[in-house]
């Protein structure tokens, strides 16, 4: 039988009091970063955070961490990139609105995520720690889920201007241009590299929903209560415009009077440099050819093949056009007169007469026709790039 | 709580404080090397609890600040693919190109990153957007070897 020493209790009471200590300063600690879901891993202008106990924004700053349900708004020409304690990443670009509502985290399992973007435009990247992560990005007319992939969005206008320019689906009557949501699936596809996964994407609106798993298609729903239209392949030049609103061009150009942007300039040579054969993909509706005769043409990418499988994209609205079956009927995406109970919202025809976008919108805005050089299909194999005199 | 390890930080201050209960029994009482044993893991519980979350910030802070200078973020976002993580790697040139959205080294790897990844078109839109750009020979070639790889493999 063991028999307390005489010192013992002293002793006792002095570790007790410092477990006591330790576990509070714990509690402390663990309640100071309940809330933290990531950091802002890159800043770029006027990015403003709002926690839902402040009465007013303050500005973000690189690295400073995110909690749930903090209100995430970008300015005009402003980014932001945040990195998620599971090393996944959520991108905004311009005049955007974001909100992390949920976020369950374990290094060791599957891991849930949903976030709210009101507008603008959005990417998520799952991360390597996600362990299948089920992540779901809510937008005004839509919910998408995510599986182990790279998802484009935009909310609002920019979501509509894109897609009507798209081959096959033109104008759409009623769009919204507050809530109007465009997705697009970028990868990993089915023929990914590597020991990556493949990754797929389920958009939910109107009692329907369209998956897809192949790179390059979108889906798009056009105000709330409609049903998603697609999937159908997106073009080379739209996803061109995704890709700027989200990532800064290559060359900057300091706007005089406004926030520092970026716009993507003509074609140029640079002295004494070579000029790198350029990759061409598919040629969307909107695509046109060269511009620049100096261009050398033929890329690695002459036999692109258009994204795999998929639905056509489907007309809507458009007077004798056919409708694809997948895109629904053409009257679940009109919306409904304002009579009927659902959805209640006035009538609008934004496609018709997209939103005027404000200068310095435009200012930000990439090219509507950006210089494409088009490339026969069978073209010959590039010729090897000229290394600078 | 909505983070999972801060809740198992919780279930380790449970723990802890169940150790503190048993503390009071006449057993442990009569037993000073098996309370000290345990006040000390929990202790070391407590402080690498704690760590944890710390540590998970800290990991994303140091991989925001390798992105700063193109150099760094490009060779962590090799070392991040070699190791079969395409997506991080992907998401640590964002970062450099958001920081320094003239550095053609990172576009360049994002345009091949977006080619292993089979995101051709977006690799397309990349590859474009260094149009005009002086761009080293062998730098290229390394940079498209993965769209012209997987063109032919198919």
């Amino acid at each position: 039988m063991i028999v307390a020493k005489p010192g013992f209790p002293r002793t006792a009471a002095i570790m007790l009091t410092g477990a006591a200590v330790a576990l509070l300063s714990a509690v402390q600690a663990t309640d100071a970063q309940a809330k933290d879901v990531g950091i802002a891993s890159a800043v770029t202008n006027v990015v403003r955070l709002k926690n839902p106990g402040e009465p007013q924004p303050h500005a973000a700053k690189v690295r400073e961490t995110i909690a749930l349900a903090e209100q995430v708004s970008t300015a005009a020409a402003s980014r932001l990139q945040i990195l998620l304690l599971d090393k996944s990443t959520f991108s905004v670009g311009a005049n955007a609105r974001l909100t992390i509502d949920r976020f369950v985290y374990d290094p060791d399992q599957k891991n849930n995520f949903t976030a709210t973007v009101a507008k603008g435009a959005f990417r998520f990247m799952s991360g390597s720690k996600g362990h299948g992560a089920s992540s779901s990005i809510k937008t005004p007319v839509a919910s998408i889920g995510v599986r182990g992939t790279i998802v484009d969005g935009i909310v609002g206008a920019d979501a509509i201007t894109l897609t009507t320019r798209e081959r096959g689906v033109g104008r759409i009557a009623n769009a919204d241009p507050e809530t109007a949501t465009l997705v697009v699936l970028r990868g990993p596809g089915a023929g990914t590299l590597g020991n990556v996964t493949p990754g797929a994407i389920s958009v939910e609106a109107g009692g329907k929903t369209v998956e897809t798993d192949r790179p390059s298609m979108a889906v798009f729903v056009p105000y709330p209560g409609a049903q998603p239209i697609g999937p159908f392949a997106l073009s080379t030049s739209g996803l061109r415009q995704i890709e700027d609103m989200i990532l800064p061009a290559a060359d900057p150009i300091l706007i005089s009077g406004e926030l520092p942007t970026y716009k993507r300039p003509e074609n140029r040579r640079l002295p004494g440099g070579i000029v790198p054969t350029v990759p061409i993909g598919d040629l969307g509706a909107d695509d046109q050819p060269a511009r620049n005769p100096t261009f050398p043409g033929p890329s690695i990418f002459n036999n692109l093949p258009q994204p795999r499988g998929g639905n056509p994209p489907a007309p809507v609205n458009r007077p004798g056009a056919a409708v694809a079956q997948d895109a629904g009927p053409p009257a679940a995406q009109a919306r409904p007169p304002a009579g009927d109970p659902a959805p209640a919202q006035p009538p609008k025809d934004q496609a018709d007469a997209p939103p005027a976008q404000s200068p310095k919108d435009q200012a930000v805005a990439p090219p509507a026709q950006a210089p494409v050089a088009a490339v026969p299909a069978q073209s010959p194999p590039p010729p090897p790039l000229k290394r600078p005199g | 709580m909505h983070c999972r390890v801060l809740e198992t930080i919780d279930a380790w201050r449970k723990l802890c404080a169940a150790v503190m209960l048993a503390a009071r029994g006449d057993v442990v009482m009569r037993s000073p090397t098996l309370q000290s044993v345990r006040i000390g893991l929990c202790l070391a519980l407590l402080l690498l609890g704690a760590a944890a979350s710390a540590q998970t910030i800290s990991d994303l802070e140091a991989l925001s600040r390798a992105a700063e200078q193109p150099s760094s973020g490009v060779a962590l976002a090799r070392k991040q693919a070699a190791e079969g993580h395409l997506i991080d790697a992907l998401s640590t040139l964002e970062r450099v190109i958001l920081n320094a959205p003239q550095s053609d080294d990172a576009r360049l790897y994002h345009a091949s990153l977006l080619c292993q990844l089979d995101d051709r078109q977006g690799a397309t839109v990349e590859f474009e957007a260094l149009r005009g750009h002086t761009i080293d020979a062998n730098a290229w070639s390394a940079a498209t070897a993965p769209c012209n790889a997987k063109r032919g493999a198919k």
